[in-house]
């Protein structure tokens, strides 16, 4: 059974795991929501950073500088993808699209391990992250504190600047109606390279949290937190910003808690089983769990 | 060691489909062909991956496997013919691989080193067609000789040797209860935990839980958490992991506040560890091949000196040094047998015994394993420090 | 007021638009003047939209100009078409339905850089538009059709356009809110707006209008003054033709 500090503990291990992912989630709805692209090099995007903060760390900078340094490159990078594969093919198919990104992420990945190594390659943190506080009889890392702390206020920025925001308005003028904010005055190409800018944006912040946690980088690092992300955003409704966030810790959850209670038998199929509920919520809510009935557009 | 990558198959599915466009490696051939002198040429292949998932082991084997033929040419060959390895790109590959040995085989190699990539198998049941024989290169799995064909041989450390090595060391630790982490996804985590638990039961121990991590998953907190809330706590943690993934284990274990031991094996020894900080790795105890170069290991230090003397630098890692003893092993064969023949290698090989840089190479001719100890490493801080080889257990389980 | 026919504010050239095989106007020539409301009649499939479509920049023609205020229009996108003048309240009305009706309004208003004005100008919508005001903060898919309309016009007043391009305002409506509709089209008309205003609803349009042209299958078939329009010749082009509304 089990006890209930060990529930509190699990609690802890899932907001910290789910405000990653929420995050993740929420990178790759943004651009979904605007362009109805789903752009899976946007793993490499948390691989960039990482690669950033191991290149500065070997520069002998701080880790504040590597952490900046790594969200910019996501960032960077993010918006050069758009440019340079995406625009290209503006208004091509979403298969067409899709592989697109594919192949994006491939190109990426061989770089990766031709310019620096298919072997990981580890990434120094600073040693805090490694100390606990006790909270009862609960022990909260402080790395899992900082994740949840960032987290959390890089989605209450988030959300102040797409409501408040002429810009964040746009963006979600432009992911209900892509033409018809066009109609009014939104630039397309502005508002689809923000859309990167901010997609990119969150992959650092993540691809930051999670090298803080993983201290290693190696080509595929950017695998795991793609497939979560697109996880999360289908568990939330693609392309639905709220459903992302609340898809992220949903899953995180999902994830902490059926690895608690499987019985060790099952544990192996942990993630079959995770799956099995996402594609069995699917089958009642298409929309997703979060997700609002789409209404047909005449 | 040998593993293969966790596959997210519907991506990596349509990843590859796009990758054919996009992979632009070509097989580069690494060989020094030097021309034989007054015998004739023994050529060694070796369709290894040198580019890709694996380059990370092959490329020592064949620096180190180079190493031992220039030397070897240098005082004259064997029996005097010359070596030559002949070392291609398999890109991990099975298919490529499979050309690339026939290609070798075809060339008139009498000696294949294994792959650690996908393609050994492959590589295995063409050589033994061929009746040529073939090593498990740096893979370690002990079903591996068992799987290649009966031309196989395995030169190196078994897995089933590591899990017998540390339970007994554990034992030796005064720990009797155990917590075992393993992982049914490939079968170096799947049967590494069976290895241990059978040797540590065998000599007293009790394995008080079990658990299931998922590979490459990047957060083990829920693992931790059950570990942590392990009633009574176990005396140690085993589990099969490797890097990066025993860096976030480790990490977040000790965050967690555990600081039981936790042994582990060979997919370890690797640079990117350190970072993981003294706070996390303190302690932490694996198996490997062999010891990086230190004092308490002369052999190996030797071996990186006169290698740094030859080439100018480092080998890329301390697994070259297997490659060093499979080719001096092979000479000692050739010597015994006073043949170059494959048929007469193959004849010898069942009785090889060989004392390298990296340990005792004791081939058992029934398992066509080579009896060979494992070295075991312990983190001192976040530095590597050889605690040498302990010796071979005297229960390992069958593999 | 000189007595000299105004210079046309929009002139449109001779132009083709084509969807891939399918050409939908063929060869279409009209004039805007400033402080004018000019009809757009026809039957369903007729082109009208398309029309819009293109002077709105979402369209390109295959041949054929379009001039605002003496500058080349044609082949701009939309966004610049915004800024260039031209604000367009889309058939369906297309209001975005997450965002609030003041969201709605800033919007419109995003080709703009004097943000003062803005804010003030929104007021000023509010105290035209009193429902609008009264549910500023509601999302605008939680509207009436009709309030969803004027939401629509509202949105495109902001803009600060110099021509409105209003595609069929009136579709879907009560007949009380459309009588609303064109009482306010009548009213942006007496503060000097110009108007293309494209209807179904002829009577009412040519009621308001000072020009229209009558596009059939893609093309021009008739125009001159409202008035004289506004007889029977009309309603036999229409005759036999349902409405399948
Ligand atoms: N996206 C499109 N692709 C292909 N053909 C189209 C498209 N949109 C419109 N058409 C065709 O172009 C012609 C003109 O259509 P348009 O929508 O401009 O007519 P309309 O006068 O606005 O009709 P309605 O009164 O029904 O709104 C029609 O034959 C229509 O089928
Ligand atoms: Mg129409």
């Amino acid at each position: 059974m089990v006890s209930p500090s060990e529930f509190a503990q699990q609690l802890v291990n899932a907001l910290s795991l789910g405000s990653i992912y929420a995050l993740l989630a929420l990178g790759l709805s943004m651009v979904y929501g605007v362009l109805g692209m789903l752009n899976f090099a946007f793993g490499e995007l948390v691989t960039i950073t990482a690669y950033t903060m191991l290149f500065l760390a070997n520069h002998g900078a701080p880790f504040p500088v590597m952490a900046i340094g790594g969200v910019f490159a996501a960032v960077i990078a993010s918006i050069l993808m758009e440019l340079v594969a995406f625009r290209p093919l503006r208004g091509a198919s979403f298969v067409t699209l899709l592989f697109t990104s594919f192949a994006v992420a491939e190109l990426l990945q061989n770089v990766f391990r031709q310019a620096i190594s298919s072997r990981p390659k580890g990434v120094p943190v600073p040693s805090l992250f490694d100390n606990a506080v006790r909270v009862g009889s609960v022990r909260i890392g402080v790395l899992p504190l900082i994740t949840a702390g960032v987290g959390a206020t890089a989605l209450v920025l988030l959300t102040l600047f797409m409501r408040r925001s002429r810009s964040g308005i746009a963006m979600r003028a432009a992911s209900q109606d892509f033409a018809t904010a066009r109609l009014v005055g939104v630039r397309a190409n502005r508002v689809i390279s923000l859309a990167f800018a901010i997609s990119g944006l969150l992959a650092g912040i993540a691809g930051v949290l999670w090298i803080s946690r993983t201290t290693a980088v190696q080509p595929t690092t950017g695998f795991v937190p793609i497939l979560e992300a697109f996880i999360a955003s289908v568990i939330g409704g693609l392309g639905n910003l709220r459903g992302a966030v609340a898809g992220g810790f949903f899953l995180g959850a999902l994830e902490v808690f059926l690895q608690a209670t499987l019985p060790g038998k099952i544990l192996p199929f942990a993630q079959a089983v995770a799956l099995l509920i996402v594609v069995a919520i699917l089958y009642v809510r298409p929309q997703g769990l979060f997700g609002r009935r789409v209404e047909a557009k005449v | 060691m040998r593993r293969s990558w966790r596959i997210g198959a519907l991506l990596l599915a349509v990843f590859a489909l796009v990758a054919g466009a996009c992979s632009a490696n070509t097989g580069s051939s690494s060989a020094s062909s030097s021309e034989s002198s007054s015998g004739g040429t023994f050529l060694i292949g070796f369709p290894g991956d040198f580019s890709s998932t694996y380059a990370f082991y092959d490329e020592p084997i064949k620096e180190g496997a180079q190493f031992a033929i220039d030397q070897i040419n240098a005082s004259g060959g064997v029996l005097g013919n010359t070596l030559e390895l002949q070392a291609l790109d398999n890109r991990n590959d099975v298919a490529e691989t499979s050309k690339l040995t026939q290609q070798l085989l075809d060339q008139g190699a009498k000696w294949l080193i294994g792959t650690t990539g996908d393609g050994i198998l492959a590589e295995g049941s063409q050589a033994c067609a061929a009746n040529i024989p073939v090593s498990t290169g740096d893979g370690t799995a002990p079903t591996l000789v068992g799987d290649m064909g009966p031309c196989a041989y395995q030169l190196i450390m078994s897995d089933n040797v590591q899990g017998a090595t540390l339970a007994e060391y554990a034992i030796k630790q005064g720990y009797k209860t155990a917590y075992v982490l393993g992982s049914t996804e490939i079968p170096y985590t799947k049967n590494l935990p069976t290895y241990f638990t059978k040797a540590f039961e065998n000599a007293g121990g009790t394995v008080t839980g079990t658990d299931q991590f998922k590979i490459g998953a990047g957060d083990y907190s829920a693992v931790v958490t059950k570990i942590a809330s392990a009633d009574p706590a176990p005396d140690a943690i085993f589990t099969p992991m490797f890097v990066p993934d025993t860096q976030v284990f480790l990490r977040q274990l000790r965050q967690a506040g555990v600081t039981i031991p936790v042994l582990s094996t060979d997919g370890n020894l690797d640079p990117s560890l350190p970072d993981a900080g003294a706070k996390a790795l303190n302690g932490f105890t694996f198996t490997a091949s062999a010891c990086p170069p230190g004092p308490d290991n002369p052999k190996i230090q030797q071996f990186y000196a006169d290698y740094k003397a030859k080439y100018g630098k480092d080998p890329s890692s301390v697994i070259a040094v297997l490659g060093y003893d499979e080719i001096y092993a092979l000479k000692s064969i050739i010597e015994a047998q006073n043949s170059t023949d494959p048929q007469a290698i193959l004849a010898g090989l069942p009785n090889v015994s060989y004392d390298g840089v990296s340990g005792q190479i004791q081939m058992d001719p029934t398992t066509r394993r080579a009896k060979k100890s494992a070295w075991m490493v312990k983190m001192d801080g976040a530095s590597f420090t050889c605690l040498g080889q302990p010796g071979y257990p005297t229960f390992v389980p069958s593999a | 007021m000189t007595g000299q026919p105004p210079r046309p504010l929009l002139s449109v050239d001779e132009i083709t638009v084509a969807y891939g095989p399918v050409t939908a106007l063929h060869g279409v020539s009209l004039q805007v003047s400033e402080g004018e409301i000019v009809a757009v009649l026809g039957p369903n499939g007729a082109g009208k939209t398309t029309l819009l479509r293109t002077l709105a920049g979402a369209l390109r023609p295959r041949h054929g100009q379009i001039w605002l205020d003496g500058k080349r229009l044609d082949g701009i996108v939309p966004e610049e078409a915004v800024r260039r003048g031209i604000a367009t309240v889309p058939e369906g009305r297309l209001v975005f339905p997450g965002l609030t009706v003041e969201e709605n309004l800033q919007l419109g208003a995003i080709s703009r850089r004097d943000r003062q004005a803005i804010r003030a100008e929104i007021d000023e919508l509010f105290s035209m538009f009193p429902i609008l005001g009264e549910r500023r903060a509601q999302p605008a898919g939680t509207l009436s059709g009709g309030e969803q309309q004027q939401l629509s016009i509202g949105r495109a007043l902001m803009a600060r356009p110099r021509v409105m391009l209003l595609d069929e305002p009136s579709l879907g409506l009560a007949p009380i809110i459309v009588g609303q509709i064109f009482a306010l089209l009548r009213d942006l008309r007496g503060r000097g707006a110009t108007l293309l205003l494209v209807e179904q609803n002829v009577h009412k349009a040519l009621e308001i209008a000072d020009r229209a042209y009558v596009l059939s299958v893609g093309r021009v078939v008739t125009s001159g003054p409202a008035r004289t329009l506004a007889t029977g010749e009309l309603e036999r082009m229409y005759l036999g033709m349902s409405r399948a509304r």
